[in-house]
């Protein structure tokens, strides 16, 4: 097909890259996006290379303006939120559901107990940093798997009531792109929600 | 009241479940200091650290101690039914197959709409299982056939469980194999509880009135049925006590073997090898062992991922080699 550009994954097999690059053909390496700063500047450097620079700057820059608006309607005080996947996994820092959180002005409780990244939870341990919101992803298909059994355990509804869940997609949480700020929106409703109850 | 013979044993093997019981409580995940625990679990409003201590230790404790019970239980009963010391739940292929009946059960969806469904397929399983292998085996309780027929019930209910957990659209399956052959009493509830309840209490009941029976069918057959024990009737019992009851514990926890056959073993010189005395002492000893299992496997962590199973296993395991070798020298 004889590309002018390919644009491929820092994960992508090195080989193939140095093997295109060797036929003249430029190669953009785009990381995994796990931050929200990152998210603009990637676009930026895109659109700098694609020699769209007008339009991924006002995408970039509109992006910005929405983040900084939620960020200066973060509340002092932030709810706890926890992140909870199948088989008992949560995701910190080093994560962009992380991100999510702590921009839409939560705590992410996974930040408490020092866990980076995603990684194992046990509900003994959710349940005692007494989470106020629960973050969910996509169940990946309705047929039932014990995978899912345990955010249906006794402990975290009555923990959470009956209010205190919200599903994030795993679109928003695997795509850094500018659309995440639906989901920002979605968790900064909850945490104002959360606010408003304890005062 | 009249003094039970076994008495001093039950009074304490019972100690010994109650210790274990408690000492279960105190470990999890979290670490959680006996004067916190006591607090939380008397205080009358929900804290976190109560609903740990009441959602999630408390049901898992006593998980522990009802599987014990009636993996103890039935294995007692089916080594004096199938006059085999080799008999026990999980090497004759009842877990496997009360597993197999939990597995088409959930994955289905069927426990969304009915929750019961859980344990009466387990049931349903353990008890097909339960009826196939008399029939495989053939009468007489020939150590080998008996053996032989479990493996291959176990095999095939095995294979299937596998089969059906792979065809689920589900990503997640697949790795719930692991589960359903090893057992685990992790993240279990009350829910778990509340719905096998009385598949346990009918299941024990009708193991317990066996006892009498299984006296008189230790002196053959033939004495049992001029003694006026009708074993029609004491089959069904057994049978049905068995399949209720490991089928309704296999359907939440997994298989996990071996309990049944050590237990009974440890017991029987002192209790007199009368089978009916075998009995109680068997479930008791059966939750202390199921217990101590248990709380190796949370010592180990919540990272570990340890499975309950694998434990027994490699207690129960050597053991039953040690029996065959037995066994065997009895033959020559």
């Amino acid at each position: 097909m004889n590309p002018d550009l390919v644009i491929a994954g820092t994960y992508t097999n090195q080989t193939t890259v140095q093997m295109l690059r060797g036929l003249g053909i430029t190669v953009v390496q785009v990381p995994p996006v796990r931050t929200i700063p990152d998210i603009a500047r990637e676009l930026r450097r895109l659109g700098k290379v694609l020699g769209q620079e007008q339009k991924t700057e006002a995408l970039a820059s509109r992006f910005e303006t929405t983040v900084q608006r939620f960020v200066e309607a973060q509340p002092d005080e932030k709810a706890r939120a926890g992140v909870y996947y199948a088989n008992g996994y949560t995701a910190g820092d080093g994560s962009l559901v992380n991100e999510l959180i702590t921009t839409a002005g939560l705590q992410n409780i996974a930040n408490n107990l020092g866990l980076k990244g995603t990684s194992k939870l046990p509900l003994e341990l959710l349940i005692l940093e007494d989470p106020q919101l629960l973050v969910e992803g996509t169940q990946f298909s309705d047929k039932p798997a014990l995978a899912f059994e345990l955010l249906a355990h006794p402990a975290l509804k009555r923990t959470l009531g009956n209010s205190g869940r919200v599903l994030v997609e795993d679109k928003y949480t695997i795509c850094g792109l500018p659309f995440v700020a639906e989901a920002i929106e979605k968790l900064a409703n909850q945490s104002k929600r959360l606010g408003a109850r304890a005062e | 009241m009249t003094k039970h013979p076994d008495a001093p044993l039950i009074v304490i093997l019972s100690l010994i479940a109650i210790a274990l019981f408690l000492t279960s409580l105190m470990i999890g995940a979290a670490d959680l200091s006996i004067a916190q625990l006591i607090e939380a679990a008397f205080a009358s409003e929900k804290t976190p650290v109560s609903i740990v201590f009441w959602e999630i230790r408390v049901p898992r404790a006593l998980l522990g101690v009802i599987t014990g019970a009636t993996l103890g239980l039935s294995g007692a009963v089916l080594q004096g039914l199938l006059r085999n010391p080799l008999a026990e739940p999980g090497l004759i292929g009842v877990s496997s197959s009360a597993s197999l009946g939990a597995v088409i059960a959930i994955y289905t969806g069927l426990t969304i709409t009915m929750p019961y469904a859980l344990p009466a397929f387990a049931l349903l399983g353990a008890a097909i299982a339960a009826v196939l292998l008399p029939m495989l085996a053939g009468g007489r309780g020939q150590t080998l056939t008996l053996i032989l027929a479990g493996v291959a019930i176990s095999s095939i209910a095995t294979a299937l469980t596998s089969l059906a957990l792979n065809l689920s659209p589900n990503p997640f399956a697949a790795m719930e194999i692991v589960f359903w052959m090893l057992g685990s009493l992790n993240d279990r509830s009350m829910q778990h509880l509340y719905i096998i309840a009385p598949f346990i209490v009918v299941g024990w009941a009708l193991l317990l009135i066996t006892g009498k029976g299984l006296n008189a069918l230790s002196l053959g057959e033939e004495t049992a049925h001029t003694m006026g024990v009708s074993l029609p009737r004491l089959r069904f019992c057994a049978i049905v006590g068995t399949a209720a009851s490991v089928g309704a514990v296999t359907a939440v926890t997994g298989t996990i073997g071996f309990i049944g056959l050590i237990v009974p073993h440890l017991l029987r010189k002192m209790v007199g090898g009368e089978p009916q005395r075998l009995l109680i002492p068997s479930a008791i000893a059966g939750a202390c062992l199921l217990t101590l299992a248990d709380i190796t496997v949370k010592l180990f962590g919540p990272q570990s991922n340890l499975k309950l199973g694998v434990l027994t296993a490699i207690v129960g395991a050597p053991f039953f080699l040690w029996l065959i070798i037995k066994q065997r020298r009895a033959l020559i």
